[in-house]
């Protein structure tokens, strides 16, 4: 088990699971959906929603078998000393493979819009830094700097949909099933992997007091995304219309680039942007902590901290490694996001089934 | 010495040189650690007769009982003896502050005695007519004293001079050297007599102190105008006053080996969790220092993250915020010689308060408060986002006022970042040098300053006028922020901010308010996470940004897991017609 590495409350614990899964609205991520289900790209997101929450079922049963655990002894436990590090190992492979993409995104995405001048790599080590120095203050930091700045974050670009809606058609949202009843069920049941990452909270699920929070947390996270993710791409359609919102890598921040409010209040997606830096830190600090302490758990270590500044070297020349943007979301959309479900879904499956077969866990670990 | 003397004196070289200028360390000499150890040698000699003494009389008081063994002590009942070793312990003659005054106490036989006390720590009024007059004068007007009477022959002895010869309010027996030691230097007089191995001491505490004054930087318009002075005693009386509760407990603790500075530990009982007193007292009964002379010092000792850029606890003047927060549940600590009272644990939030948030009417309270934290926003970031703006979101800016600012940045020959530095270098200047001149002149002389070159700068076109009002509005707003040690983290953080925009626009900006969030959000003070009530959300949120109305307080704040969490009643105004009916009634009806 890890050492004290603070606690997690419900209420923070929702926050940290809409402040990870949300960060992903300012990227390419609604995109997806509007290819997925052109006008009913907001039907691909109620799916994916109710996917997602889906998702979280076997990651939840396994908390509530196994409380006060997080995922390393989890998978120790049910699977053995030999076969659970492995799938551990599995775990934080795919989670540190999404912190590198989202680190590749996001510099992308800086690049195009605020700084064109700039490299690449300025940005990326000073994320990575950030990211490090948070990992290493611990979850319950990342967490409560969350909680001050998600009102900040959720606000803003709250602010920029409804300053949006006066463009808004709604002839543009028709046809009303979109592509058809298929592909809209089946893309947003793909897409249900966004929330993949949501396996953070089973890594770190000793900091969890009780396991009804990690699942409260989890569930009302999971669902906050999802109404966020339906707004945004009901906007985006109706504002943009599906073919050009398809091609839209960059959602919130061309909203925002539309607002004019008299000449004074004019061009604020620069301000967008400083929430839009303050959402990837946030997600990079999740992700890269995640990563290290379920790599200490499958290595055996006692402390995840020595593994942060490794794992922080290496994020960079990891995100340099993708030939350009469109070859990182390539990989993002058609591997990473598809291993997602054997990540969020598949490991934590087969874990509660070999809990199960080898009486493991239950009524002795209950609180 | 004439002129002609002066100048063979520089002429002669055997003269003027000196062959061995005085220098702290010399090569070949013995360093100065082992001077001590032959000086404390005597020390030591001293303490190891006093402790055989104690063992021996202990080894003869064990079958008398526990009453016994602790009135044993290692004073001889020699009053020559008795006086040599406090002479030695004191470093007499050469130290001059001890006086030693012998005398005969009137009775029959006289009885030799000395009061020995520190000079300038001591009332000599109390001396003269409260222990010397009824000692030398007066004690032979009592026919039982020694004066073999009705009642046959009465020995002396001091538990007599305890009970019927010494008017003095607060007089305590004493057994040995040590305790002798420390009741004169916290200025008591200590009495020693002739054939009697125990000594009295008398309370005639006197230090010098100034009289209660009004608070240097906890202003306020409305409200209490009285401060803390240097005087312990004083300052818990002045708490006192505001709490007239015998579950008010002040604990006495004593720091420093050489300072042996009282540490007041205040609480109210029946609120402040234990666990809290006990941890204070265990970090303050921890230190191991020579001298601690001061709240910031011994502050320093305790507090969770001395790294930390914004203080851990939060420093007082004000005995009203001091009985305030003690009503709270939190534990004040007062510092003998320090005018400042150390309150823990705190928040962030707490720091940005004043006490005149609760003397004005909620809503002007609420709306100090806001005031309070745009001032802070403003201090942290203005320059930050001006410097972003200027260098890569011009775009950001209406065209009209962008141009305007481009025209009058076109004659300054320094980039912007240079002038705002040389600008906030010039004001930090002007703030420095306005604490350190004399009251009288020095608003004056800050106000000139800062006009004469504000005007000058830009006349000179050195620095242009948008950059003077930048500097000017984050000057002001940096003065607004009520906690003086927040203000210098404040002034760090900005420009921590001022280079990240510098290099990367409001992305370095948005990186460095991350990266201080998380640095605030994990610092803790006295267990109680800084960032709480906000994160973590600990119960209501009323009492933050908001100034909720004094008779809607009724609870005290979750995070310090009070004994009592009731404040007052549930609802205060029941003389109002407009006043809700209380729970309790509603349940009943």
């Amino acid at each position: 088990m890890q050492p004290y590495d603070g606690h997690i409350g419900v209420q923070e614990g929702v926050i940290l699971v809409f402040a990870l899964l949300s960060a992903m609205l300012f990227l390419q991520y609604p995109q997806f959906l509007v290819e997925v289900g052109g006008p009913a790209g907001w039907q691909v997101a109620l799916i994916m929603t109710l996917g997602a929450m889906l998702l979280l079922v076997p990651a939840s049963a396994l908390a509530r078998r196994f409380p006060g655990m997080g995922l390393a002894e989890i998978s120790r436990e049910a699977a053995g000393s030999v076969v659970g590090p492995l799938l551990t190992l599995l775990v934080s492979l795919w989670l540190f493979a999404s912190c590198v993409l989202t680190l590749r995104s996001f510099t992308e995405t800086f690049i195009t819009t605020i700084l064109p001048d700039t490299p690449p790599s300025p940005l990326m080590i000073s994320a990575a830094l950030c990211a490090l120095f948070a990992s290493y203050k611990g979850l319950e930091s990342i967490a409560r700097a969350t909680q001050i700045l998600l009102p900040l974050i959720a606000g803003g670009s709250l602010l920029v949909l409804l300053f949006s809606l006066p463009r808004l058609d709604v002839s543009l949202l028709y046809p009303f099933w979109g592509h058809g009843g298929v592909p809209t069920l089946m893309g947003g049941l793909y897409y249900s992997s966004m929330a993949a990452d949501v396996v953070v909270i089973l890594a770190v699920g000793y900091a969890f007091r009780d396991p009804g929070h990690l699942r409260t947390s989890g569930m009302v996270g999971t669902l906050l995304f999802g109404l966020g993710a339906i707004a945004v791409v009901f906007v985006l359609v109706g504002i943009f219309g599906a073919p050009i919102a398809s091609q839209n890598p960059f959602p919130l921040y061309n909203l925002a680039r539309l607002i004019y409010l008299g000449r004074f209040l004019q061009r604020t997606e620069s301000v967008i942007v400083m929430f839009w830096v303050l959402a990837a830190l946030v997600r990079i600090s999740v992700l890269l902590h995640a990563s290290a302490v379920t790599l200490s758990g499958a290595l055996g270590l006692p402390q995840y901290r020595p593994l942060l500044f490794p794992l922080a070297v290496l994020l960079i020349p990891l995100a340099l490694l993708p030939q350009d943007f469109l070859t990182s979301l390539r990989i993002d959309r058609d591997v990473i996001r598809p291993l997602g479900f054997v990540a969020v879904l598949a490991i934590p499956l087969l874990l509660w089934l070999l809990a199960l077969l080898r009486r493991k866990g239950g009524k002795r670990h209950a609180t | 010495m004439s002129i002609w003397q002066s100048l063979k004196r520089l002429l002669d070289p055997s003269r003027s040189l000196v062959n061995q200028p005085f220098s702290l360390g010399n090569r070949g000499e013995k360093p100065a650690s082992e001077e001590l150890g032959t000086e404390m040698l005597s020390d030591a000699r001293l303490r190891t007769e006093n402790l055989l003494t104690r063992i021996d009389r202990l080894v003869e008081a064990a079958p008398q009982g526990k009453e016994a063994l602790e009135k044993t002590g290692d004073l001889s009942d020699d009053l020559e003896q008795n006086l040599k070793r406090l002479k030695e312990l004191f470093r007499l003659p050469e130290n001059k502050d001890l006086v030693i005054r012998e005398f005969a106490v009137a009775t029959q036989p006289p009885t030799p005695a000395a009061v020995c006390f520190m000079e300038g720590l001591t009332d000599k009024g109390i001396i003269n007519d409260n222990i010397l007059q009824p000692l030398m004068l007066l004690s032979h007007l009592d026919h039982h004293v020694g004066d073999g009477g009705e009642n046959g022959p009465s020995s002396f002895s001091t538990d007599m001079v305890l009970k019927r010869l010494l008017p003095g309010n607060q007089s305590t027996p004493l057994y040995d050297l040590a305790s002798v030691a420390d009741s004169l230097l916290s200025g008591d007089s200590v009495l020693l007599f002739a054939g009697s191995r125990v000594a009295v001491a008398v309370e005639t505490k006197s230090p010098p102190s100034r009289s209660v004054g009004t608070p240097e930087t906890e202003r306020v318009i409305w409200g209490p105008h009285d401060a803390f002075t240097e005087a312990f005693r004083v300052n818990a009386a002045l708490v006192r006053r505001r709490l007239k509760d015998p579950r008010v407990v002040t604990e006495i603790l004593t720091v420093g080996e050489v300072s042996k500075t009282f540490v007041g530990v205040m609480y109210i009982d029946t609120i402040a969790t234990p666990k809290l007193v006990a941890e204070v007292k265990r970090r303050i009964q921890a230190i191991k220092v020579d001298v601690v002379n001061s709240s910031s010092v011994l502050d320093q000792y305790i507090e969770d993250n001395p790294n930390s850029i914004l203080p851990g606890t939060l420093m007082t003047e004000r005995p009203d915020r001091t009985a305030a927060y003690l009503s709270e549940g939190h534990v004040a600590i007062l510092v003998d010689t320090s005018p400042h009272a150390i309150i823990c644990p705190i928040t962030f939030w707490s720091l940005l308060q004043t006490s005149e948030d609760y003397y004005l009417r909620y809503p002007l309270g609420t709306i100090l408060r806001w005031i309070r934290l745009t001032a802070i926003i403003l201090s942290l970031s203005l320059p930050a986002l001006y410097i972003a703006i200027i260098y890569y979101h011009q775009e950001m800016i209406p065209t009209e006022l962008m141009l305007f600012i481009a025209s009058t940045r076109e004659m300054v020959p320094m980039p912007a970042v240079a002038e705002l530095l040389l600008m906030d270098i010039v004001f930090e200047l002007i703030r420095e040098a306005g604490t350190r001149i004399p009251n009288v002149i020095g608003p004056t002389v800050g106000l000139v300053a800062s006009l004469v070159l504000g005007q000058a700068a830009v006349e000179a076109k050195i620095v242009s006028p948008v950059m003077i009002l930048v500097v000017a509005v984050t000057g002001l707003a940096s003065f607004a922020i009520p906690n003086y040690l927040v203000g210098f983290g404040v002034r760090i953080m900005r420009f921590f901010l001022l280079a990240l925009a510098t290099v990367m626009g409001f992305y370095g900006v948005a990186l460095g308010i991350f990266l201080l969030l998380v640095l605030l959000a994990a610092e803790r003070s006295f267990g109680v996470p800084y960032l709480t009530p906000l994160a973590p959300a600990r119960g209501k949120l009323v009492d933050l940004l908001l100034r909720p109305p004094l008779y809607r307080m009724e609870e005290r704040p979750g995070y310090m897991h009070t004994l009592n969490r009731q404040r007052q009643k549930e609802i205060v105004r029941s003389w109002d017609p407009m006043a809700p009916a209380p729970k309790s009634d509603e349940k009943g009806g």
